[in-house]
């Protein structure tokens, strides 16, 4: 215990944990305020100056990160009817209509505090079973590896929209990317086209870079946007003093995102939608909904808020990302030579510690900061198209060059940017892509490694309970969405 | 985005064909992967072979049902719509990657300054579809700020530029918190 509070006090005092915990919060809400910068593509464009950082600042820059860019994304949400991300389109269907009644700031006030509520939850969920999930992740066997990693993929690819085929095709395609490097069990290179670089496989941040924020960029200049609208509203302390009638919608959204957190593939937008469904299916006044309940603010923003800290559960515990924002985060723990798994809180205490300290300083400092940035944000919505993507196009390209100090990976950036932006074209969904990526060392070293242990056996899938009770889930997973998508047609 | 009949239809046809390309290169080259008495009982070669086998079958289906989804909504000559695809705005983001190419030809020639100077120039122009003297402002602006943030500030060795450095007796890197990564971003760079 005495422990504990020392790497805490070493955490607030000696290392910059108030600094990444700030900063990531304020560029997360910029970039989730942003209309097409989703907090994946915040996070990417950061993931290359993390590299000089010790592991605990990355990891707290980062899931600060993408706590405020669920902030963000909702105040152009309420306040000009465009969601900054995904996850706030649900705030939108009631914000608008608070702030068209004069009631913006209202709505404001409620979104960061049912905010700060969801990640309360979340940051106490996050503590208490971070470890227990570590420590049941000890009784798994290489084949209930093996099993846990189809299963994510399986729920990735029925999460993945209308077009499951796209989706299976987008997560062979990530596992290809994958294979690239050494073997992890015999050393031998694969498709490294005798290029020394490429032993180490493909840099996860470059290829996360290119398909995320390239494509982006390359959608939003041959998509004509209208100039965002002019708005104006006074956003002040008393606005937080929220009413009492959404503390039921808030803890409805805080449940549903630690759940949906923990599943992969799911995200924030399926848990801000779904909350909102049950706070209005359980809600007094359900035909308020829609034309501007408080309550269809605080569930979904409670929602996205309690998901950008439970999915870091599955993330730390076991190696496998919830999202594709989790995802990155994995990705900054896998550059900085940390592999998340049962063994991280054992090996690694100190780390977890920062992490929860460094997420509590950025929950708290979410309401200052939520308070202040209103005005910036605004001005920020409301710049010319070209010169925003100008400065994000020499953002990426600055930081595409400092992951290596090499023109190479710049023009790798590139050439992924290319290819992502032709797979979105054409309907790919592209988070398939990387969490297949980041989860191809897990599922092929654990599947061989079975193997191993098994002399060569396959019935070793069968005859382990968490791995057969794994792949069938993964099986049925599959059906149900076969199921769904043969209904809606 | 897609739009919906024929034209997703022809975009799945070439995708599938493409993947189908794909599959079969990466299937080729995983024939030459070498085994090692390390590997286990399926070797490293299996995972790949799989995946070859995986993507070569998929593509084959999305062909199918895009082959499918051509010929139901083919109509005659008469009735044919001219796909809704806008060729300007898939220029503007191609624009933007090439100008961003240009930008990585010129950074071991002109340096970092001038060439990011010149990328926030082109590209606000571009995306205009005019040159205004603000989009110079800009880009002077601009790539100071990153200068200031990336050389001065986090000390990135990027390239001065065989151009500029010429005249100077200086190292060849920017950060002058560098000096011992000058070979290693000039290599980079040439």
């Amino acid at each position: 215990m005495a422990d504990a509070q020392s790497v805490i006090w070493h955490t607030l005092t000696a290392t910059p944990a108030l600094f990444a915990a700030t900063g990531g919060v304020l560029w997360g809400m910029f970039g989730g305020a942003l209309p097409g910068i989703s907090p994946s593509i915040a996070l990417s464009l950061l993931l290359p100056l993390t590299y000089g950082m010790d592991p605990a600042t990355a990891v707290i820059l980062l899931a600060s990160t993408y706590i405020g860019a669920e902030y963000g994304g909702s105040i152009p949400a309420i306040l000009i009817r465009t969601p900054g991300t995904n996850a706030a389109v649900a705030t939108v269907w009631d914000g608008y209509p608070m702030h068209r009644a004069g009631l913006g700031a209202e709505a404001l006030g409620i979104s960061l505090v049912s905010g700060v509520f969801g990640g309360v939850v979340g940051l106490i969920f996050l503590t208490i079973f971070s470890i227990p999930a570590s420590r049941l992740a000890l009784l798994f066997t290489p084949a209930a590896y093996f099993g846990l990693g189809v299963l994510a993929l399986s729920a990735v690819v029925g999460l993945s929209g209308k077009s499951r085929l796209k989706g299976a095709m987008a997560v062979v395609i990530g596992l290809m990317i994958g294979t690239v490097g050494t073997d992890p069990l015999s050393g031998v290179p694969r498709f490294t086209l005798g290029q020394v670089d490429l032993l180490g496989g493909v840099d996860y941040a470059l290829i996360v870079i290119g398909l995320f924020a390239v494509s982006e960029l390359m959608m939003l200049a041959a998509s004509p946007t209208p100039a965002a609208p002019k708005t104006n509203v006074r956003f002040r302390p008393r606005h937080l003093l929220i009413p009492r009638g959404t503390r039921r919608a808030q803890m409805i959204g805080s449940g549903v995102g630690l759940f949906e957190g923990c599943m992969p593939g799911a995200g924030g937008s399926v848990a801000a939608v779904i909350s909102y469904n049950l706070a209005k299916r359980w809600s007094k006044q359900p035909c308020q909904f829609g034309k501007g309940s408080p309550e269809g603010v605080a569930a979904p923003e409670a929602a996205n808020n309690a998901v950008a800290y439970s999915t870091l559960v599955p993330t730390l515990a076991f190696g496998i990302p919830g999202s594709n924002s989790s995802a990155i985060i994995l990705a900054g723990l896998l550059i900085h030579g940390i592999q998340p798994g049962p063994l991280l809180a054992e090996q690694s205490p100190e780390l977890m510690l920062s992490l929860y300290t460094g997420l509590a300083l950025a929950t708290l400092v979410q309401i200052p900061l939520g308070l202040l940035v209103i005005g910036p944000c605004l001005w920020l919505i409301g710049r010319p198209k070209p010169y925003l993507l100008t400065g994000m196009l020499a953002l990426i390209l600055s930081g595409a060059f400092v992951v290596d100090n090499s023109i190479t990976d710049a023009g790798i950036v590139l050439l992924f940017g290319l290819i992502g932006y032709v797979l979105r074209r054409t309907g790919f969904p592209l988070a398939p892509i990387v969490i297949a990526l980041i989860l191809t060392h897990l599922l092929e070293s654990n599947f061989r490694r079975a193997l191993v242990l098994s002399d060569g056996s396959f019935a070793v899938f069968l005859s382990d309970p968490i791995a057969a009770g794994l792949l069938l889930a993964a099986i049925v997973l599959i059906l149900i969405s076969a199921i769904g998508t043969r209904r809606s047609r | 985005m897609p739009t919906s009949g024929p034209t997703t239809a022809t975009q799945d046809l070439i995708l599938a064909l493409i993947l189908g390309v794909l599959a079969a290169g990466y299937g080729w080259m995983t024939a030459g992967i070498a085994s090692s008495v390390l590997a286990g009982p399926v070797g490293a070669g299996a995972l790949p072979t799989l995946l070859a086998i995986a993507l070569g079958a998929m593509s084959l289906l999305l062909l199918v049902s895009a082959w499918v989804r051509w010929t139901r909504h083919r109509l005659p000559s008469c009735q044919r719509i001219t796909p809704t695809i806008d060729r300007q705005s898939i220029g503007s983001g191609l624009a933007l990657l090439f100008i961003g190419l240009a930008y990585l030809m010129l950074l071991p020639v002109l340096g970092y300054g001038i060439s990011m100077s010149l990328l926030m120039t082109a590209s606000s122009a571009m995306l205009e579809r005019r040159l205004k003297i603000q989009h110079a402002v800009y880009g002077l602006l601009g790539a100071g700020t990153l200068y200031c943030l990336f050389v001065l500030l986090l000390g990135v060795p990027f390239p001065t530029g065989s151009v500029t450095s010429q005249g100077s007796h200086g190292g060849n890197a920017e950060s002058p918190s560098a000096n011992h990564e000058i070979e290693s971003a000039t290599l980079d760079g040439g």
